[in-house]
């Protein structure tokens, strides 16, 4: 499909009549508006006449009364059309879609308009056309804003509704239903066909037994099912409703997380609060031992001097006895020890040893002193000990007290919202943690029901094999076509599973390409892919890129909405709104050079804060740079689509 | 030689702080928070003996306050007393009786260093000095 | 049986035959008791519904039963297998 005109009629800021021609040649096609000149519209408008949907911020729908042309002044709903022409498989249409005809009865409505080639369709067959030849589904993949981009983050969270929304969406673009569905219609078929032997089982005596629990077990069977598809439509509705929850926060998220500070900061003083007391207590538990650490340096100091005193008394001592010993010997002539003869020489000889010290007196002494010391050792006391509790429980007492003033300060910002604010915002939080408790809930039941309904679906299939094998005349047709219809089941279930394996890998492996020629960080090597079409960044060692910058989840949404292109045979143009939003100097230029590569027709919605002109021209050579259009300031609520560069 | 102190005779069996002592060291308790008065008093005794204090009983002592305790309880190992002789083996007098007068004159010695800033926390009695 | 009514079908023309060709694989690998023009034909009534849920089963339903009408008349009572 290529697009060759857009035709505006007081579509938002365009006023009046106005033209936007297409290159008619492949290449990148620029155009030019600063902020809030209309570069989204235009997108709009395109949207609009393919789809009828004009989305805003977060893709969500804007009222179409609100879209019309205001420079008239008047805040009324006005009228607005666009009529895009474009060719595909050598046809030309023409697609207008007018808003704001009156109805007679002065109402809005719609009128929309096909023609093939000169050829007006009628209603019904301009329907099926515009489903053929672009599905509102896969719009995404050609007409993307930076919002709309970012929403591929979601495929890398398994479960996600954005996510499997976007999946089912790349999966029909590459022709998965077709085995899907019937896979689906083959497995309803087959479940008749499985009744209609249960009932002609039941008319044979043989196999009337048989014929009865296969229709029990296929009534087990249909329970578990519908419950299957309860429990399904219980989970989406609740994620629904997790998703408007989330919505309805995102307005108040300063508060949101101040609120989180809050509770996070609230925790955190009782914990210190709790760990303040516990320091406390240890050192109040020896509080009364304190004193001993008090005293221990002098005890220590006194212990030492009368180790002193001691080693003195001792040496004292021994020699008031050696002399005590001496003068015996003299005054007998007899060593009191050995009992031998003192003679004249030897007596002489100890002479010298007269005692000093009374050794009876020194001993008095010693025992005073070892007395003393007994006590002083008693005291103990270990001041390093007493010093390590009080500066815990002194830390402990600091940090407690720094946490208490974040606290205060949160506190303070909080008591500044508007009154209300935080009770609704609080109240949004705890509905929002009940759905996600409830979806979790809902999700596991649901895991556990798809088994059940696996077991049930399992004992029918038994049943029914039993039965053919019993092989008794009246259920023979029914028989073969229980057979036939399990095989082709079964066939079209491998086939699914062999598809989507051969499209992850030819996606992956496209992806890659693309990647490997956007990105700017060599360690960066290459893409994988999930179940969901979710793509990771992995290094040459095959580990994953944690937590990528928002610059490159941009980069691996351009890669995988390339890859999509080349790999189905659906291509189109490729138009996007602020499509270097998040990247710098180098990514820009590398996504600029790989542009020509994603499709034939690109256009680009820029303005020149974004996108360097002079550089666009450089790289884009070789005729890839094919058209420039700006958008001109008339007033605040009109724009004028201009041809070229802005002067 | 030396006599063993107050050996034999009666000891006081109750030590007080006394009236103009108490709130100094009710205020001692808060600041350095000690669950119990008695602990500011055994702490007081060791700070007293630190400081080299007088044993002798000041003349302007004061009269008890209601603040007294059984030295049972306030030394239930006798540790006290022990250190007290042990650092003082000529002391005659009753041992219970130096020991309240350390922790009158200990808690205002100490007070008066808390307020000097010169100790602050426990940690600044434990140095060696 | 069923042929695409029309160019510009739901599904282009090169991804419906890269859905046949794998199916077909399928088949032949692990389930050659199964017809390849079954197959084909079912694929076909899915391709050329994918608009339309009830009319593609009601499509997969009718070539089902051809089939086993051609069987039965070309085979008399033998069950396939």
């Amino acid at each position: 499909m290529r697009l060759l005109r857009l035709d505006v009629d007081d579509f938002g800021p365009y006023r009046g009549t106005q033209r936007y021609d297409f290159a008619g040649v492949p290449g990148v096609e620029l155009l030019w508006g600063e902020n809030g000149r209309g570069k989204t519209s235009l997108l709009n408008a395109i949207r609009y006449a393919l789809f009828g949907v004009v989305l805003g911020r977060a893709s969500a729908q804007i009222d179409l009364t609100t879209v019309g042309n205001r420079d008239h002044g008047s805040n009324e709903p006005s009228p607005f059309k666009t009529t895009l022409t474009f060719e595909h498989g050598g046809q030309t249409f023409k697609l207008t879609r007018a808003y704001g005809v009156s109805d007679g009865a002065g109402g809005v409505r719609e009128r929309v308009s096909l023609v093939r080639d000169g050829d007006v369709l009628g209603p019904e067959e301009r329907d099926q056309q515009m489903a053929r030849l672009l599905p509102e589904q896969i719009a995404r993949f050609f007409l993307f804003d930076a919002e709309l981009l970012q929403e591929y983050e979601q495929l890398l969270n398994p479960g996600s509704d954005a996510g499997d929304k976007l999946k089912a969406a790349i999966e029909r673009i590459l022709g998965v239903p077709v085995l899907t569905q019937a896979r689906d219609d083959v497995a309803a078929t087959l479940k008749r066909a499985r009744t209609l032997q249960a009932k002609a089982a039941q008319k044979d005596k043989a196999t009337r037994d048989l014929g009865n629990n296969l229709q029990i077990a296929q009534d087990y069977a249909d329970q578990a099912r519908n419950n299957v598809e309860a429990l399904t439509e219980q989970v989406e509705s609740l994620q629904t409703d997790v998703n408007e929850v989330e919505r309805s926060l995102a307005g108040s998220a300063r508060y949101q997380k101040l609120l989180a500070t809050r509770n996070e900061r609230r925790l955190e003083v009782e914990r210190l609060q709790q760990r303040s007391t516990e320091r406390n207590d240890e050192l109040a538990a020896r509080a009364s031992e304190i004193w001993r650490a008090v005293a221990s340096p002098l005890v220590t100091q006194r212990l030492a001097e009368l180790e002193r005193l001691d080693d003195d008394l001792s040496e004292r001592y021994r020699r008031a006895i050696e002399a005590q010993q001496g003068a015996l010997a003299v005054s007998t002539g007899q060593c009191p020890t050995c009992k031998q003869e003192v003679g004249t020489a030897a007596a002489a000889l100890l002479h010298p040893h007269k005692p000093t010290d009374d050794p009876a007196t020194l001993q008095a002494e010693m025992v005073a002193l070892r007395s003393r010391r007994a006590a002083l050792r008693a005291i103990g006391g270990d001041p390093a000990l007493i010093a390590r509790l009080e500066r815990e429980a002194d830390q402990a007492r600091v940090d407690l007290s720094d946490a208490q003033g974040q606290l205060d300060d949160v506190e303070a910002d909080l008591a500044d919202a508007p009154p209300g604010t935080l009770e609704a915002v609080s109240t949004i939080i705890e509905q929002l943690a009940g759905y996600k408790a409830s979806l979790t809930n809902t999700r596991n039941r649901l895991a556990e029901a798809r088994a059940d309904a696996v077991a049930k679906e399992n004992a029918v299939t038994a049943l029914s094999d039993r039965l053919h094998r019993a092989g008794a005349g009246s259920t023979g047709v029914e028989d073969r076509r229980v057979a036939l219809l399990s095989q082709l089941l079964a066939l079209l279930t491998a086939a699914v599973t062999d598809f989507r394996d051969r499209l992850r890998e030819s996606v992956e492996e496209e992806a890659t390409k693309i990647f490997r020629l956007l990105s700017a960080e060599p360690d960066y090597d290459r893409l994988r892919i999930n179940d969901s079409y979710g793509l990771s960044i992995l290094f040459a060692d095959g580990s994953p890129v944690i937590n990528r910058s928002s610059g490159y989840e941009h980069v691996v949404a351009l890669s995988l909405t390339a890859a999509l292109q080349r790999c189905s045979p659906m291509s189109g143009p490729f138009i996007t709104d602020s499509p270097f939003g998040r990247l710098d100097g180098r990514h820009k230029r590398h996504v600029l050079a790989t542009l020509p590569q994603i499709s034939d027709q690109v256009m680009l919605l820029v303005h020149d804060e974004e996108l360097d002109r002079q550089m666009a021209l450089g790289l884009l050579q070789d005729g890839q740079l094919v058209a420039e259009h700006h958008l001109r300031r008339v007033s605040g609520r009109h724009t004028q689509i201009e041809r070229g560069a802005p002067a | 030689m030396t006599q063993p102190a107050a050996a034999g005779g009666t000891e006081r069996v109750n030590v007080a702080f006394t009236q103009a002592v108490e709130p100094v060291a009710r205020r001692l308790q808060t600041r350095l928070r000690m669950p119990n008065l008695m602990d500011v008093a055994r702490i007081a005794v060791a700070f007293a003996v630190r400081q080299d204090l007088p044993l002798g009983r000041p003349s302007d002592f004061g009269p008890a306050s209601n603040a007294n305790y059984n030295v049972g309880s306030l030394d239930p190992g006798r540790d006290l007393r022990g250190l007290v002789l042990a650092l003082h083996p000529d002391l005659t007098d009753d041992p219970y009786r130096v020991i309240e007068t350390l922790m009158n004159v200990g808690t205002l010695e100490l007070d008066r260093q808390v307020n000097a800033g010169t100790v602050v926390s426990l940690q600044d009695l434990l140095v060696t000095s | 049986m069923t042929e695409p009514t029309e160019p510009g079908d739901l599904l282009p023309p090169a991804t419906a035959e890269d859905v046949f060709a794998v199916a077909e694989e399928v088949r032949a690998a692990d389930f050659a008791g199964v017809p390849a023009a079954l197959v084909a034909d079912v694929l076909a009534a899915e391709r050329d519904n994918l608009d339309n849920r009830t009319d593609a089963a009601r499509t997969v339903d009718q070539v089902i039963e051809e089939y086993l009408l051609s069987e039965h008349a070309l085979a008399g009572e033998e069950p396939t297998q």
